[in-house]
């Protein structure tokens, strides 16, 4: 698979996930460039905690690859290994959760460079304050312990701690699901900032479409393990195709209040993983369901209707 | 009203252990009005002061002579002795096990988990009876036997607080950071069990105390003629009728003792709540 151009920051190759009898991931191809965002939506319980933490090599694949920089994640050791880990970063969703309540700020933020390079105290100071700074903090507050802080101000921490190795690609799960809806935008904000200023590509989770539009450049909705659609942020928003995007869609706040649209309420709830439907996993629940062929045949990825939007849908012709 | 009181200002759970444990521990050589091995033969079977003794021998006497109050102040260091050392190791060999198996589980935790079932069902008085069969009575068997029967409670506890813990975020992330495990479990997950395992500590002390002075008694524990606790109680029991305070007065230390031990316990469990503390 040599190509002419670089490889891509990162790349799923019909990755796969069991546990047990349960298909968690079931198949994901997806890739992404530096420095830009791709967002992966769905309901609890798609898989995308999961793909997440395939990513991340907290999970091992049952088959299929991850890879970054072309590299093959899931095969390395040593060296390659360690740097690895210094340029994959994580945001995690509950900045209560994800601060270990019995260290300060400082070897929380400093603990990506203390486990993968050889730095001395003052280097490591120094590159604390350089990163609580960037994410808008006082590098006094590097002596303070996290329950000090607010839900905001945690999520700065984890912010930083993710950023301080230098990372290509840092995966936010859910990073602004936890907080106060006043502060959302805020910490949105940094990320984009952030972005622009680090050069980091970010995979965005996210259970609800209204937080991807703002940050993300693609989006892959999920589906029972599965991605439905995939298309780039603004084309997904303008023209959904496959009908669960249509109903997500649906069930978030207009742009702009003038804006009238009908909510689609699906019927059911999201099948059991433990026995998918046939067919199409989305056919119980589907409000425009064709008929037989939805239960009989897996529909195949075929065009979207513009540049790089793929869908998985009977509705639309191969 | 006063128990809660007594729970939010441990005043005084503290001032008797001091009073009664710890300063006659350390400093019993000079503070002991006789040699507590010493027999006062024309003085014995003496009753206390207010019992028409005299102030020579404040608690009276036993059989030999011995003075009663130098050899419950001498029997204070092994109380002292025996729950400091053996509960540092028993909590030492649980936590790490504990550890282990939380972290690890699978078969590490079901290995770990059945050694622990095994440990809870045998009963510590059979357990220190095969102890001193095998070696005879001494100081270190005791020890053993209350690291032997206390590693279980440490294990089971912190394999559970463990199983919990890994599951948060930040573990999560230190993974991510690219932590060894060794790491992971050592400064991430053990700074987060040491209240529960310092707690746990205390509360055990009242337990040692009880099974040294039950193994003492039995005459399995620390040997003659050392003042220990359960030893001192054993001496009088012939006697407890006609000289009641040769095994009252070491019984109401053991008494004391415990009481205010497991008060503190609780006063600290409520004090090192993380919940608690957070707020």
């Amino acid at each position: 698979m040599e190509t002419a151009d670089v490889a891509d920051l990162l790349e799923a190759r019909r990755l796969r996930k069991h546990f047990g009898r349960v298909a968690a991931v079931d198949g994901l191809d997806f890739s992404l460039k530096r420095g830009r965002t791709l967002a992966v939506v769905g309901e609890s319980g798609c898989g995308k905690t999961t793909t997440a933490k395939l990513i991340l090599r907290l999970e091992q694949p049952s088959s299929g690859q991850v890879l970054v920089d072309g590299e093959d994640v899931h095969t390395l050791h040593g060296g390659a290994l360690r740097r690895f880990r210094m340029r994959v970063q994580a945001v995690f969703q509950d900045p209560w959760s994800s601060l270990n309540p019995r260290k300060r700020v400082r070897s929380l933020v400093a603990e990506p460079l203390i486990v993968n390079e050889r730095l001395g105290r003052k280097e490591v100071d120094r590159r604390v304050d350089r990163v609580l700074r960037d994410v808008g903090m006082r590098p006094e507050q590097a002596r303070n312990f996290p329950h000090e802080f607010s839900g905001g101000q945690r999520q700065r921490i984890a912010i930083a701690s993710a950023l301080i190795s230098n990372p290509a690609l840092i995966i936010l799960d859910e990073p602004v699901s936890a907080l106060d809806v006043s502060i959302r935008a805020q910490i949105m904000n940094l990320f984009k900032d952030l972005q622009r200023e680090y050069e980091v590509g970010y995979l965005l989770v996210a259970h609800d479409l209204g937080t991807t539009r703002y940050m993300a450049d693609d989006i892959a909705v999920m589906y029972l393990g599965q991605i439905v659609e995939y298309a780039p942020s603004e084309d997904l928003f303008e023209r959904p195709r496959h009908p669960y995007t249509q109903a997500l869609l649906s069930a978030t706040l207009p742009a702009h209040p003038d804006e009238t649209k009908e909510e689609i309420v699906l019927p059911g709830e999201v099948p059991s993983p433990l026995d998918p439907p046939s067919g199409c996993r989305f056919n119980p629940r589907c409000p425009a369901k064709l008929g037989p062929i939805c239960e009989r045949t897996t529909p195949a990825v075929r065009d979207g209707g513009a540049r790089g939007h793929t869908v998985a849908c009977h509705l639309y012709p191969e | 009203m006063k128990l809660s009181r007594l729970r939010r200002y441990p005043l005084l759970p503290i001032a008797v252990l001091l009073a009664i444990l710890f300063i006659p521990a350390l400093f019993a050589e000079w503070l002991a009005p006789h040699d507590p091995y010493q027999s006062h033969l024309r003085n014995r079977l003496q009753p206390p002061v207010f019992w028409g003794g005299t102030w020579d021998f404040v608690l009276g006497t036993d059989r030999l002579g011995r003075c009663v109050l130098s050899r419950i102040m001498h029997g204070a260091q092994y109380a002292l002795a025996i729950s400091a050392v053996g509960i540092f190791v028993g909590a030492a060999i649980g936590t790490l096990l504990g550890l282990v198996a939380g972290y690890a589980r699978g078969w590490t935790d079901i290995v770990v988990m059945r050694l622990v079932d095994i440990s809870l069902a045998l009963p510590s008085i059979l357990l220190a009876l095969a102890f001193a069969a095998a070696w005879g009575p001494s100081f270190e068997a005791v020890i053993i036997v209350v690291a032997f029967v206390l590693w279980a409670y440490f294990a089971r506890q912190i394999r559970a607080e463990v199983l919990s813990i890994r599951e948060r975020d930040f573990v999560a992330r230190a993974r991510v950071a690219g932590g060894s495990h060794a790491r992971i479990v050592l400064l991430h997950i053990l700074p987060n069990v040491v209240n529960t395992v310092v707690v746990m500590a205390t509360l055990q002390v009242g337990v040692v105390i009880l099974l040294e002075a039950a193994l003492s008694f039995l005459g399995i524990g620390v040997p003659r003629p050392t003042p220990a606790w359960g030893l001192l109680v054993a001496d009088g029991r012939w006697l407890v009728v006609s000289a009641w305070w040769i095994s009252f007065f070491p019984g109401v230390a053991i008494l004391l003792a415990v009481l205010s031990v497991n008060l503190l316990g609780d006063w600290l469990r409520d004090r090192l709540d993380p919940e608690l503390i957070e707020v």
